[in-house]
Parts: structure tokens; C-alpha cells; sequence
């Protein structure tokens, strides 16, 4: 067994060394939906990059675009309904003007993917060492024996507790925690360069996500692969990301790094998320903080900022242009109208503490 | 608070008996004014043994999406508990389900309206509503904010406090979610595996936690701020199988304070400091033998009678 392991954790060393190239780069992207009514834009004009090793935290709520542009960089969303626009630069290459057959060879080696339920990603009625073995022999040629030996150490290396009995194990077998490793197991048997994690622990209980962002945070640092870690959760990313981009109804309002975002946030909308958060290690007992309303049906955008209508910072020019990005440092980029406002407003103090704030 | 499987849902319906018997089993004591509710529910007409209870006594659930009837509009929803308690009808009880509307934060036009129409956040109004149609004077409330967004998360929980202060409302509220139920509670009970392992003021279940479990669960909530450092105690493995519950203290298979003891005596809640209650006999010893030492507070000479 314990040469399997090295095999495991050899592996990463003989690929691409970490450079300073960005591994994965969005340009302008943008992914419409085809629906009764029409075509609706679910990501508008979204940039970013990711660095080899790096983790990208993107924070956002339900309908906010953030699962959907990982699907369309994984180019997953179905053709016939969905369409995607702009640029996804893996590696030097885009992917949306690649063959099928490239992206099916991407999709389990070099990009991963783990969502919130495991059971939609592992098949019900295969057991767990058929699945493992067939996603590495897909990518790779080599014996079934071969094959179950670096399945089983990379069970073991998750943390199965007797992975070598549970190996001929249904999935329906282990627990949410559990299963969620075999999908983390089954994601890295290839050394992906970047792992695409959606919410990965929000169907889980607190003890058992810490289990689980401890070890995604080991993997990382040894296999050297990046994260683009989706959340709607600010503490699992705060402890996890480097970078954080806040997204709303389909546009990027903010991206900083963790320390910028969480001590100076420029958009209203971070703003309210973090002030909204009841913090437990405050003694107060108040009104939360709130936002008012809620966000925009896609079909029924308005027009300018789609924030406009529930931010307490809204200008005239807010509801008739989406403001242009604006970048406060290397590290820092907001789309607000109002950001000097804002930025002046957290420095005198005046939304407080920030994370879990007053009414 | 607790985490999935620890009985805390099944406690507040049990509360309420909503279980059948015959697919449930219930023993022990709830008492409410004085009348012991889980007699009331094996009776053989505990439907009518227990409506005058109902009335006063309601629950608000976690999805708001599954405890709506698709096929009724919101008024008849918020309306129909008023029927079924025979509290008002035709115009009275219209001026009654918009009244109960605008307390929400909903409109009275939207009674027409079917649940599907509505988002997240305004459904469980539309279930907050229905819940307080008949006057009641406690509610269990389910995991109430789990499925919301957190901007809106704020809001519900804002509405359900200022709710609270009107009405005088008493709250069972029950989540997995350390932030909610600290900011919104008085008490904190803390369950494992079917029981009570700490039970203590909100604030100093989260500040000064005994039980271990209490501690690593604390200690594995992520905090929102990249800057802060903390020690956190990572559980080993898994909850075990409610089928196959451990003997005697149900944690000992994952604490670290466990002794040989801890595998045969079940521990009972007992009070290691004024009003703060923690099932675990090793550290109520090792507070005992501490109790000069200044943080460590004496205790309590005789446990609360039963």
C-alpha cells in the first residue's frame, strides 16, 4: 500500500511545474438560457483568473451565476438550450472552440468537479472501486489491478477509515461525509490543476465540512492544484480563499483578495452580505442588519445596476448603466457607481464592525 | 442545536405530537400549563384531546416550499387554520388573513396569489403567517432560516424577533446554525445522538462551552474573517447510527476526554454553575476538583429537583 501512496502523491511533482502563468483565464464571459419566454442571461461579462495552486472563492446567491459559470468552463450546460459567449483560457488554450472529445478528456484529468450532493455525481448501482477505477483507466492506460491499487490508496488518503474493506462498497453505504470523500477520491485519482468545488460542504453537518475543508485544504497543498471554491457561505470562504468574487445576478460586483474584501469592501452588496451575518462571538441581541427586497428574476432585470433597486447607495446613473470596473489596487476591483462613497463611508466607520453589524 | 440526527426536529415535534403512535413511540412528560400533552396524545381521541392545544401551540417548518399546498391560494392557506379552529369566517375572516398578511410584511392583495409565485423568503412568511392565524402562544420553529438566502436570512429573523416582541411569543428554535440560534435565543440546549449533552445561556454556551462536544462543534464553525486564528478541534469520524447507539455516554466514541467509565455509565445533565447544565461526568470532576481556581466557578451544591 505504501507504494501506492507514493505513487499518489508523487504524481502532481512530474506534471506542469507551478508557474506564473494563470491557469485558468475568463474573458468577458457570458451564458444565455433559452426559456419560454426567450433568451435570459444568467453570467453578463464576467473576468477573472486563477493562478496555478491558487483558490478562488466565488460568493453569490441562489440565481446569481455562480455554479452556471463553472458549468460553462466545464461546458457542461446543454447545447441546445444554453448559449455561451466570450472566453475560458485553460492552459493557453479556449475551451469554448474545442472539440468534444478534448473536453471529455479535460473533465476528470486535468479540471475536477465536485458539487453539493455527491450522490448526483456517483452512480447509485456501481460500487465505489468500479467507479474509481473507470475514471482513471478513462484517462490513462493501465491493468484493473493497477488501477484499484491507486484507487484504494487515494480512498486511503482521504481519510476512509478502512478504505480496504469499504473498497466493494455501494455509495448508498456511507455517510454524507463519507461519500463526499470518495467524490474528492475520485476527482484527484488524475492530479487535476484545478478542482472546481461547488458548495461542497453545505449538505453537511459543521464538524464533518470542517473535516472536509481541512482536507481539501492538504490536497491542495499537495497535489499544487487550484480551487475555485463556489459558496454562498462568507466564513467557509474567508478561512479557505485567497481571492473572493462576489457575484449578483449574473455580474461581478467585487473581487479582492480575502483581507481586502473582509477589512474594506467597496460594494454595497458585500457590505450588506457581511453585515447580515449574525456573528456568535458578539454579545447582542438587536435587529440584524438587513437588505431590503430581494434579487431580480433573470427575465426581469433592471435596466443599470441590478443591485440598484435594493442598495442604499442608489444614483440616478445607477438604474440607467452598469458602472465600469474599477480597480482600487492590483489585487482589488469593484463595479460601483458609488465605490468612493462606500470606500469613504467603511473608513469613518460608519457601517461599524462590518461582518454581523447592527440594523 | 445540534447537528443532523440528533434528535433536535424530532424533539420539537414531538413536543407538539405530531407523531402518531403506533408509527412512534413516546414516553416521559410535556407538560403545558399543567396538563401532560403526551397523555392527551395516547389517548384514543387525542385529535380532540389535543386541538384546544393546538391552537396555542403551532410550528413553522424549514422548506417553505414543502409546507405549502400548491394548490391553495396564500389566503386560503393563512385561512385555513382559522376554519379548522372555527375562529372567524366569510368577511371576518378575509379582514383576519390580511391583517395576519401585513403583519409579515406581505401585502393583502397577494391572498390570491399561489405559493409557486412566491420566492424563498416571502413563503416562509406566508408559513409564519398561517402559524400565527390562531393567536398561539409558543411556536417550534424549524430550521426556519436554513433554506433562505443570507440576505435574506436577516430579514426573516428580524421579522420573527419583532414578532416575538408583539405578541409575546414564546420560541422553540431549533437550526444548525450557531450565529441564528445564539442571536436569537435566551438558551441554547445542545443535543447529540437523542440527548441533551449542554444546556446553558446563549451567551455562555458559546464563550464558555464545557461539554466537548459543545466545544468542537463551536470550534468547527467557520468564522467570517480571514484574519482570525483559531484552534479548532477536529471530531474524529462520524455520528454514529442512531440503530446502533453507543453504550453508555453516546459521544465516547469520538471525545477526547473519554475514560473507560465513559463507555458504561450514561451521564445525566448535571448543573456545574448556575443555570448551566452539561452531561458529562468527567469534566463536572475536574471542575469540582478546580473550583478554587478563579475561572472555574463552584458547584452547585444540589441538582435542580425533577
Amino acid at each position: 500500500m505504501t507504494d501506492a501512496t507514493d505513487t499518489a502523491q508523487r504524481g502532481p511533482a512530474a506534471g506542469s511545474p507551478p508557474g506564473d502563468a494563470p491557469l485558468l483565464t475568463l474573458e468577458a464571459l457570458r451564458v444565455d438560457f433559452k426559456t419560454d419566454d426567450g433568451w435570459v442571461t444568467a453570467v453578463d461579462g464576467l473576468d477573472y483568473t486563477l493562478k496555478r495552486s491558487g483558490t478562488l472563492g466565488i460568493v453569490g446567491e441562489s440565481g446569481s451565476g455562480k455554479s452556471v459559470t463553472n458549468l460553462a468552463v466545464m461546458r457542461l450546460l446543454p447545447p441546445r438550450v444554453s448559449r455561451i459567449g466570450g472566453r475560458v483560457i485553460f492552459e493557453g488554450r479556449d475551451l469554448l472552440g474545442r472539440p468534444e472529445s478534448a473536453m471529455r478528456e479535460l473533465r476528470g484529468g486535468k479540471i475536477a468537479m465536485i458539487f453539493q450532493d455527491p450522490m448526483t455525481s456517483l452512480n447509485p448501482f456501481l460500487r465505489i472501486d468500479v467507479q474509481l477505477v473507470e475514471v482513471l483507466r478513462t484517462h490513462a492506460k493501465m491493468s484493473k489491478s493497477e488501477a484499484e491499487g491507486r484507487a484504494l490508496a487515494m480512498l486511503e488518503r482521504v481519510g476512509i477509515p478502512g478504505a480496504a474493506s469499504r473498497f466493494r462498497s455501494y455509495p448508498h453505504e456511507f455517510s454524507g461525509g463519507m461519500r463526499q470523500r470518495v467524490m474528492i477520491a475520485m476527482m484527484l485519482l488524475n492530479h487535476p490543476a484545478l478542482l472546481i468545488a461547488d458548495e461542497p460542504t453545505t449538505a453537511l453537518d459543521v464538524t464533518i465540512q470542517a473535516q472536509i475543508l481541512e482536507l481539501l485544504a492538504d490536497l491542495q497543498r499537495e497535489f499544487h492544484m487550484a480551487i475555485t471554491l463556489i459558496t454562498h457561505d462568507l466564513g467557509v470562504v474567508a478561512g479557505m480563499a485567497d481571492d473572493i468574487l462576489v457575484m449578483y445576478s449574473g455580474k461581478m460586483m467585487e473581487h479582492a483578495s480575502a483581507e481586502e474584501l473582509f477589512a474594506s469592501p467597496a460594494h454595497p452588496y458585500t457590505i450588506g452580505l457581511l453585515r447580515s451575518i449574525p456573528r456568535p462571538d458578539r454579545a447582542r441581541k438587536g435587529r440584524l442588519y438587513s437588505i431590503p427586497g430581494r434579487p431580480p428574476d433573470l427575465d426581469k432585470r433592471p435596466p443599470g445596476c441590478p443591485f440598484a433597486p435594493r442598495c442604499s447607495y442608489v444614483r440616478d446613473v445607477c438604474r440607467a448603466v452598469f458602472p465600469d470596473e474599477v480597480a482600487l489596487s492590483p489585487t482589488h476591483r469593484v463595479a460601483c457607481h458609488a465605490h468612493e462613497q462606500v470606500r469613504a463611508d467603511v473608513l469613518a466607520g460608519k457601517h461599524g464592525d462590518l461582518i454581523g453589524g447592527d440594523a | 442545536m445540534g447537528e443532523s440526527g440528533c434528535g433536535k426536529s424530532t424533539t420539537g415535534r414531538g413536543i407538539l405530537q405530531l407523531y402518531e403512535h403506533g408509527v412512534a413511540r413516546m414516553s416521559g412528560e410535556v407538560r403545558y400549563g399543567g396538563v401532560d400533552l403526551v397523555a392527551l396524545g395516547k389517548r384514543r381521541d387525542a385529535w380532540k384531546a389535543l386541538r384546544p392545544y393546538r391552537r396555542d401551540l403551532q410550528i413553522i417548518f424549514q422548506d417553505p416550499y414543502a409546507s405549502l399546498n400548491p394548490r391553495m391560494n396564500v389566503g386560503t392557506i393563512v385561512g385555513e387554520p382559522l376554519k379548522i379552529h372555527r375562529l372567524a369566517k366569510g368577511a371576518a375572516a378575509t379582514a383576519r388573513v390580511s391583517e395576519l398578511l401585513e403583519t409579515v410584511g406581505l401585502s393583502p392583495a397577494m391572498a390570491k396569489r399561489y405559493p409557486h409565485e412566491f420566492s424563498g423568503g416571502q413563503r416562509q412568511r406566508i408559513g409564519i403567517a398561517r402559524a400565527l392565524a390562531v393567536d398561539p402562544k409558543f411556536i417550534v420553529c424549524d430550521e426556519p432560516i436554513s433554506a433562505l438566502d443570507v440576505s435574506i436570512q436577516a430579514q426573516v429573523m428580524n421579522l420573527m424577533m419583532d414578532l416575538q416582541q408583539k405578541l409575546g411569543l414564546t420560541y422553540l428554535f431549533i437550526a444548525h446554525d450557531l450565529g441564528a440560534v445564539k442571536h436569537i435565543s435566551d438558551r441554547i440546549a445542545v443535543m447529540y445522538l437523542g440527548r441533551i449533552v449542554e444546556l446553558a445561556a446563549a451567551d455562555e454556551v458559546y464563550h464558555r462551552p464545557l461539554h466537548p462536544y459543545t466545544k468542537a462543534l463551536i470550534s468547527a464553525v467557520p468564522v467570517p474573517d480571514p484574519t482570525a486564528q483559531r484552534e479548532r478541534i477536529l471530531l474524529e469520524g462520524d455520528l454514529p447510527s442512531p440503530l446502533k447507539v453507543p453504550s453508555g455516554c453516546r459521544f465516547h466514541t469520538r471525545c477526547p476526554l473519554a475514560e473507560a467509565s465513559c463507555r458504561e455509565n450514561d451521564p445525566v445533565l448535571e448543573e456545574v454553575a448556575p443555570g448551566h447544565q452539561i452531561a458529562c461526568p468527567v469534566v463536572a470532576r475536574g471542575l469540582r476538583t478546580s473550583a478554587a481556581d478563579p475561572p472555574a466557578p463552584p458547584p452547585t451544591a444540589a441538582p435542580p429537583a425533577e
